[in-house]
């Protein structure tokens, strides 16, 4: 393949995951490479070669073709972190979103009643009354308000109980493991440790619902009564499902809703347009999972068989990682990739991924981050940072970009 | 832009039911309230939805929707 001699910034291989230089933008590199062939060769963290895709439609190509597999444990599959290792190693207890179809179609669709479009609709009211809640009981305390410990952490995760009808005793014990699944302050034995107990604590809110005569309304009772007592799933098979809702459903959201928070109370321009025209929310949510495609480092996949991709072939054994934010400021779907825009159309955001695995969550998360963006513009209007930007605390370790803190006064 | 006829079919086993095209472009597809599977409700749409009815086969993740043009 061919590089470009005459750049300095891309080298045989560069390293991966790449540094930012700015906390807002993704690495520079990245947009040389996107304006290269099809696929790149880069090396990972742990040595290991792999194809990195950063243009739009190649990053929709690989990720819609089932070609290129999902399956951890498959020849070349590039490993994202030390974590991902771990969970390689422990194949019985993977979720869905490291399977393939047709396993992967058979458990998903056991869910995707429970985040149907209309599904999540249904969730704003009292989505919202939990938020009028919570901001009351913020904006009545002192000011700064650390809207990511007050808001873009517990949302997400009420969001989950009140889906899994657990009581606010369990929801705790859930909140604090799921917590520590996404705090980087944590060691990698600590969080498998808190991984197990999330595992002992799902197993014990399914082996409830078993018990029942009646199970209620809830998704876990739901499953309970149309799939295990009928057969179609395990214990073992549904407790992984529960804790794929919880971590992909979880940190994501809550760093999704950070950032956009950060650009509410940054961007006078995009508070304004929005106080002034509620309406334009949807198309704003849709614009910001672009524009801060949170999912930073991308999704890892590898070749079943040799693939022509563009220019670029394949091989079957070959480790593929896909850019969602490289694809997300291809200038050639998205005019003026780097500008924040509420009102164009960002509909053909990769930031949910794309394929089969495209996010079971999406309308449930673009719910979230609406009625979250409308509540801090109901009560804190003209809210801004309490403390100097550079001062903030950008996550960069962890597999979904955010940040630790958001002080805001108003 | 192609202003010929346009025909819209969908593939409703390989519908993963993400409903992006039920909310793109409600005249022309809705999806079952119960499992969530496309349903299309019209085969020949009108040229004013010729675009959205694109954007729509674009934006489906598991390429359930096909559109062929004259
Ligand atoms: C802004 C928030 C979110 C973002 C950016 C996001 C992003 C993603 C991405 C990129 C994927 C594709 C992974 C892949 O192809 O390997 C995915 C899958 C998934 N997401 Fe989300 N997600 C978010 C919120 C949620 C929520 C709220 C839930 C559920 C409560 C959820 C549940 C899932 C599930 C179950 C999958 C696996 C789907 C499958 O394998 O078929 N996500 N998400
Ligand atoms: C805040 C960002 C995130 C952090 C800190 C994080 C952390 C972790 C950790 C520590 C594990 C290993 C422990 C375990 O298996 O449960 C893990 C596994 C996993 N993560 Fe993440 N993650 C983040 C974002 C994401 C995103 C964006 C997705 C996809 C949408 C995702 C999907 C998964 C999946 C599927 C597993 C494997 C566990 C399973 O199969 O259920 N995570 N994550
Ligand atoms: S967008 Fe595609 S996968 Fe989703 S409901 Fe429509 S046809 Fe099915």
């Amino acid at each position: 393949m061919t590089q470009d001699a005459a750049s300095p910034k891309v080298t045989a291989a560069p390293s991966y995951p790449m540094e930012r230089v700015s906390p807002i933008d993704p690495p520079p590199p990245l947009a040389l490479l996107r304006s290269g062939p099809a696929a790149s060769r880069i090396t990972m963290w742990d040595g290991s070669p792999v194809w990195l895709v950063t243009a739009h439609p190649h990053v929709r190509s690989v990720l819609g073709d089932r070609r290129f597999t999902a399956v951890t444990s498959a020849p070349g599959f590039p490993m994202m972190t030390t974590t991902s290792v771990l969970v390689r190693d422990k194949p019985h207890t993977a979720s869905f979103i490291r399977m393939d179809d047709p396993d992967h179609s058979r458990l998903r669709s056991m869910l995707t009643r429970d985040f149907l479009h209309g599904r999540a609709e249904a969730m704003r009211p009292v989505l919202r009354e939990h938020l009028d809640e919570m901001l009351g009981r913020l904006t009545a305390g002192e000011r700064p308000v650390d809207l990511v410990r007050g808001l873009t952490i517990p949302v997400p995760s009420r969001v989950i109980a009140l889906l899994f009808g657990v009581s606010d005793e369990q929801r705790e014990l859930i909140e604090n493991r799921a917590g520590i699944l996404i705090d980087r302050g944590y060691r990698p034995e600590q969080v498998a440790a808190a991984r197990d107990e999330l595992d002992g604590l799902l197993r014990e809110v399914v082996e409830e619902r078993m018990r029942m005569s009646e199970p209620g309304e809830d998704l876990l009772s739901r499953l309970v009564t149309d799939q295990v007592r009928t057969g179609k799933l395990t214990v073992e098979e549904m407790v992984p499902m529960c804790r794929l809702l919880l971590v992909a459903g979880h940190g994501t959201t809550t760093s999704q809703a950070s950032l956009s928070l950060l650009s509410l109370v940054t961007d006078r321009d995009l508070a304004d347009t929005l106080a002034k025209d509620p309406e334009l929310l949807p198309k704003a949510v849709e614009e910001l999972l672009r524009y801060h495609s949170i999912v930073q480092n991308g999704l890892a996949r590898a070749a079943l068989e040799d693939v022509q991709l563009g220019d670029v072939t394949i091989r079957a054994g070959e480790g593929v990682v896909v850019s969602l934010s490289a694809g997300n400021r291809d200038a050639s779907v998205f005019p003026d990739p780097d500008t924040l825009d509420p009102t164009r159309d960002a509909r053909r955001h990769l930031a949910f991924g794309h394929g089969i695995h495209q996010c079971l969550g999406q309308w449930l998360a673009k719910v979230e981050l609406e009625e979250m963006l409308a509540a801090v513009l109901r009560w804190m209007p003209g809210a801004r940072l309490a403390v100097p930007f550079a001062d903030l605390d950008f996550r960069h370790e962890v597999s979904s970009y955010g940040l630790g803190a958001l002080p805001v006064t108003w | 832009m192609n202003t010929g006829p346009l025909r819209v079919s969908v593939d409703t086993d390989a519908c993963c039911a993400m409903g992006r095209c039920a909310d793109t472009e409600p005249r022309v597809f809705d999806q079952d309230e119960d499992t969530g599977t496309v349903v299309l409700l019209q085969a020949a749409p009108p040229p004013e939805l010729h675009d959205t009815v694109r954007l729509c086969a674009e934006l489906c993740p598991c390429t359930a929707i096909t559109v062929t043009e004259e």
